[in-house]
């Protein structure tokens, strides 16, 4: 199916991107570009899938569950931490949300 | 006007009494340091991989059995997608189709009579972490100790039809989760949370009306205040010919009202699908047979079955309401077949102390064989009620076996018949006087002359024991004269 | 003595066995020719010299360990890979601060085997491309050409395996990025079956594809590698308990006792004429050494590419929300509110490629799309692992080419996503069904390496190595790129 320019945004909302990228992107080119990739898609259309299940993931013979024992290296958290960007005390920081 | 009636459904999150998050081996602590308890895989780090906790399986398909779910032998995790800073990985993991029960159903005391609630399903999901809003510095601040903490949500079909219903189901759904011992149930720490979707429609009409959805209430008390006022505003809008929106909204508990979070267009696209980096959820048949025989017997059954054995209405329900309790008295029913005594000597004696030391009931010193003992010397008469009484303070403190520390103090009391038969044989023999004035009518005497036996037995002598001896060596006495008189 | 960097990874394993060199010798030697090459070459991101030659050191004074197969010998990771307190980037900018908390459990597989890791190599952004030239991180140049691409993503580790910088490298493949660089640049490359090896502390791309594996350019030293680092790992549930088998000493397999499937719709593909001569001649070579050939149909594989691009993106999508500027990598200057800071950190973060695939995976998982493409598409996948498993029936492995076109000029499908996903039909389809496959060299076309890809049955990775050995001594061998 082809993508308008709303439905383009409107994605690139979902995944909390810039449609035109960082410069002055040519958002129509883009969107026509986005367009091509998603009709290029619906070849899927003409695959006969009546009563197919789907196959989410090819994986056999899976670990089970771990048991409920803890285990906790103090010095990850601190790890962890130090590459925050901004951090106030031992939080993350954003801005505000509400 | 036609007259309306509330349709009320409730989504309950419980958080579950693992050690570990739901997929790591972080520890869970309300109360440790910001920050303190993360890895790379709850801090979603780039390559970190979840690995689930099997407790947390067990237990949401405990708490599945409990209420007649239908547990699926193959559940599926995925990932529900948004962004906010609390959700280190950008989506949550929960479980949409299938989940790990379906079905199921709570019965409930409603005003009206029994009611029987149905659930729509159990699922399985990670908690997010916790946002601080700082407003000196327009900061909000992020602690991702609780991020992937296990959860289960209840979803319950929408049955309710009052605010009064909705918090006896909840009250109820939380006693029962938390004697299965499948959350801890802490609702100031957030561990029993409860979304409320209600909607109005006029009585009769079978179709649901436009709902309001109001998010994370955290007591029992303000379910019920925003299902009033969200009642009220809704009705105010249909008596005014207004529509009702389909809408996410806060409670308010300081002004009880409710606010608009967000509305239907601006619902989110949570964009569902199967997490890739997780096997299917397994419940073995064999698993599931291992929880069924774990389950504790209804309450109701319970209670029937206590009174059933003899024991009083009160002693009941301490024991049904104490941790342990029920576990506690059947142990010590199966050592000594006296239940009505034990559980009297529960109810009366080791719980109250328990509560006045914290003690939890299975772990007192005094264990169910002790007290199962104590029971026995009760029953056979060798101790005293008082004696017992006595005792009890240094057996609960200690573990020793009553029958040796009442030896040990001299408080056991003497029955043996033919110890008591030569007791009052001596006392007999030594008080003429009083023995003729009994044997003349005068019958109070006999008080007196069982006080004489109790002193040789320096109190040890059962009286009333003592008293049948005096009465048996008296009427020998009666007879020889009688029959000497005759002669 | 030859040059010590001209060895492989089993000949070098034997000399420090012998006491002929020592592991700092090794090292040093690898690290010199990196230094030499990479002027010209551009694998590396990182070279972690410093730190390799301690290693090595430390290696030399506790002596040599006959029980720790990989004992001394230098190895190149790719940067995907989760190295604690070094730098991880994925090639992406996002990340171009970024140190890990925590070990990949191959790395840390690796190291336990003895091996010493000399460099991070570059990739495409994520492992999101076919040819390396989607690194934030500036071009790796194809040995043979400098002009060219060395493919990808895994171009890095190919490059440096190819110009002799290390005798192995560990790259991964979703789609063909171990495969597709190993055959642009003139080396070995294996993908295992999904599950074979861990995932954990790979910078993830699609979930369900993902899977690392080694480039060397000799069979058995792939047997080698996928020995140290395969088997099921504790921290990653998709890993398999499926038992490991003898990958570091299979016997060679006889050629006439092999029956190979040529798949009809890859061997039908519009190929560039240097490279159908090359297949064809090297064919006409098996077929002389005494190799059944057999056709076979696999009708679904017309729609691998959209089925893969649908499902590697949408799992990418969501994969890559993480990176959002609030615990690590990139933030976006200015406070201008949380969305914006999300929005602005990412666009400013993630390269154009990456961006696509993500508008892509966003797109076929959302509300009103899920049904005709994702799920769609998941039902295909099926289809087309039961073609494969078909396919196999009659034969023990399946034979198809790597790449319709040898390595390209820079710049040449940058411009034109739709093409270069095209270009990738050859390699998808093992990831789709998780089949384990090798990419090993069959000859020259212009100057260029061609590839061939062995495909076998799921967990057969020891079939698959004694087949290649077959095939290795059939083949002629490539020689050095010009200018080494």
């Amino acid at each position: 199916m082809g993508i308008d320019e709303t439905t383009a945004r409107a994605v690139a909302g979902l995944a909390r991107l810039e449609l035109a990228g960082t410069g002055e992107g040519d958002v129509r080119a883009l969107v026509e570009e986005f367009s091509r990739i998603v009709g290029y898609m619906d070849i899927l259309a003409e695959a006969d899938t009546e009563g197919v299940e789907p196959l989410y993931s090819p994986m056999v013979d899976p670990e089970p569950p771990r048991p409920d024992e803890p285990a906790l290296d103090g010095r990850k958290a601190e790890d962890i931490l130090g590459q925050a960007p901004e951090r106030v005390g031992r939080f993350f920081s954003v801005p505000r949300v509400f | 006007m036609t007259e309306m009636e509330p349709v009320i459904g409730l989504e309950i999150h419980a958080q579950l009494k693992t050690r570990t998050k739901l997929f790591c081996t972080c520890p869970i602590d309300p109360g440790a340091e910001p920050n303190t308890l993360i890895c790379e895989i709850c801090s979603g780090q780039p390559g970190a991989l979840p690995r689930m906790n099997g407790k947390a399986l067990e237990l949401a398909a405990k708490a599945g059995l409990a209420m007649g779910c239908r547990v699926n032998e193959r559940s599926l995790f995925s990932r529900k997608n948004y962004f906010y800073p609390d959700l280190p990985n950008g989506f949550q993991t929960s479980q949409i189709d299938p989940p790990i029960c379906e079905g199921g159903s709570l019965d409930i005391q409603g005003p009206d009579g029994p009611r029987t609630i149905r659930l729509n399903r159990i699922h399985l999901e990670d908690d997010a972490g916790k946002c601080v809003h700082d407003p000196r510095r327009g900061r909000t601040l992020v602690d991702l100790n609780r991020a992937g903490t296990p959860l289960i949500e209840i979803v319950t079909e929408p049955d309710l039809g009052s605010s009064a219903e909705a918090m006896e189901f909840l009250r109820k759904l939380h006693a029962l989760l938390v004697r299965l011992e499948v959350t801890e149930g802490r609702m100031e720490e957030g561990e029993f949370r409860c979304d409320v979707n209600i909607s109005l429609r006029p009585r009769g009409e079978t179709r649901l009306g436009v709902r309001g959805e109001i998010k994370n209430l955290n007591s029992f008390r303000y379910v019920g205040q925003a299902i009033e006022y969200e009642i009220k505003r809704q009705a105010g809008l249909y008596a005014a010919g207004r529509p009702v929106l389909q809408e996410t909204l806060h409670f308010d508990p300081d002004r009880h009202e409710t606010r608009t979070l967000r509305s239907k267009e601006e619902a989110h696209d949570y964009r569902y699908f199967p997490q890739p980096d997780l096997p299917p959820v397994m419940v073995a048949p064999g698993l599931l047979e291992e929880l069924r025989a774990s389950l504790p017997a209804p309450a109701e059954e319970t209670a029937a079955r206590l009174r059933g054995q003899g024991l009083r209405d009160e002693a009941i329900a301490l024991l049904m309401d104490r941790k342990g309790a029920v576990e506690y008295f059947d142990r010590a029913a199966a050592i000594y077949d006296g239940p009505g005594r034990i559980g009297a000597l529960m109810a009366e004696l080791l719980l109250p102390a328990c509560q006045r030391d914290g003690v939890p009931v299975q772990s007192s010193a005094l264990g169910p064989g002790g007290l199962a003992r104590l029971a026995e010397l009760l029953d056979q008469g060798v101790l005293g009620r008082r004696a017992a009484q006595e005792l009890f303070g240094e057996l609960f403190e200690t573990g020793a076996d009553p029958g040796e520390l009442a030896r040990e103090r001299g408080l056991l009391q003497i029955s043996d018949r033919g110890a008591l038969s030569e007791l009052a044989a001596e006392v007999v023999a030594s008080h003429p006087g009083e023995v003729g004035k009994y044997l003349g009518g005068q019958e109070k005497i006999l008080g007196f002359l069982v006080g004489q036996v109790m002193r040789r037995s320096r109190g040890a002598a059962d009286p009333k024991g003592a008293g049948e001896a005096l009465v048996a060596a008296m009427a020998g006495l009666g007879r020889q004269g009688g029959d000497g008189d005759g002669n | 003595m030859t040059e010590l960097w001209r060895l492989g990874l089993g000949q070098a394993a034997q000399g420090l066995a012998k006491r002929q060199f020592t592991a700092t010798d090794l090292v040093s030697a690898s690290l010199e020719r990196i230094r030499l090459s990479e002027p010209r070459l551009g694998a590396c991101l990182a070279v972690l010299g410093q730190e390799a030659l301690d290693r090595a050191r430390d290696l030399d004074r506790e002596g040599h360990d006959p029980s720790r197969p990989l004992w001394g010998l230098p190895v190149s990771v790719k940067d995907v890979f989760c190295l604690k307190g070094a730098p991880t980037t994925a090639g992406s900018r996002i990340l171009e601060d970024y140190r890990p908390s925590f070990e990949a459990t191959v790395v840390r597989r690796l190291r336990a085997a003895g091996a010493v890791i000399v460099a991070k190599t570059n990739c495409d952004e994520f492992a999101m491309g076919s040819s390396t030239e989607f690194s934030a991180f500036g071009p790796t140049r194809n040995p043979w050409d400098p002009g060219r691409v060395p493919g990808g993503s895994s171009g890095g580790a190919a490059a440096s395996v190819a110009g002799f910088q290390v005798p192995a490298g560990l790259g991964t493949d979703t789609g063909g990025s171990i495969r597709q660089p190993a055959a642009l640049c003139g080396c070995l490359g294996l993908k295992p079956t999904y599950g074979r090896v861990s995932r954990y502390g790979i910078v993830a791309y699609g979930s369900s594809f993902d899977q690392a594996g080694p480039l060397a350019r000799r069979v058995d030293d792939l047997g080698l590698v996928l020995a140290a680092i395969a088997g099921p790992d504790g921290l990653d549930s998709t890993a398999s308990g499926r038992p490991v088998g003898d990958y570091a000493n299979v016997a060679e397999a006889r050629p006439g006792e092999l029956t190979l499937g040529l798949p009809d719709e890859l061997w039908a593909a519009d190929f560039d004429p240097l490279v159908l001569g090359v297949l064809e001649r090297a064919r006409r070579e098996l077929a002389g050494a005494g190799v059944r050939f057999k056709a076979v149909p696999m009708p679904n594989l017309r729609f691998s590419v959209a089925t893969y691009y649908i499902l590697a993106a949408a799992e990418a999508s969501t994969n890559l929300a993480r990176y959002d500027g609030v615990r690590y990598g990139h933030r976006s200057g200015g406070d201008p509110g949380l969305l914006a800071l999300y929005r602005d950190s990412r666009t400013e973060g993630l390269g154009q490629e990456v961006r696509r695939r993500i508008m892509l995976g966003t797109f076929v998982l959302s509300s009103g799309y899920y049904e005709a493409y994702f799920r769609k598409a998941a039902q295909v996948r099926r289809l087309i692992q039961e073609d494969y498993r078909k396919a196999l029936e009659g034969c023990d492995f399946l034979l198809a080419p790597v790449s319709s076109i040898p390595a390209w000029p820079f710049g040449s499908f940058t411009d034109d996503p739709l093409t270069a996903y095209q270009l990738d039909m050859m390699t998808l389809p093992l990831n789709l069904v998780g089949a384990p496959g090798l990419s090993m060299p069959a000859g020259l076309g212009g100057g260029l390496p061609v590839g061939l890809q062995l495909m076998g049955r799921a967990f057969d990775e020891a079939g698959l190595l004694s087949a290649a050995k077959a095939l290795e001594r059939i083949l002629p061998p490539l020689g050095d790129p010009p200018g080494l």
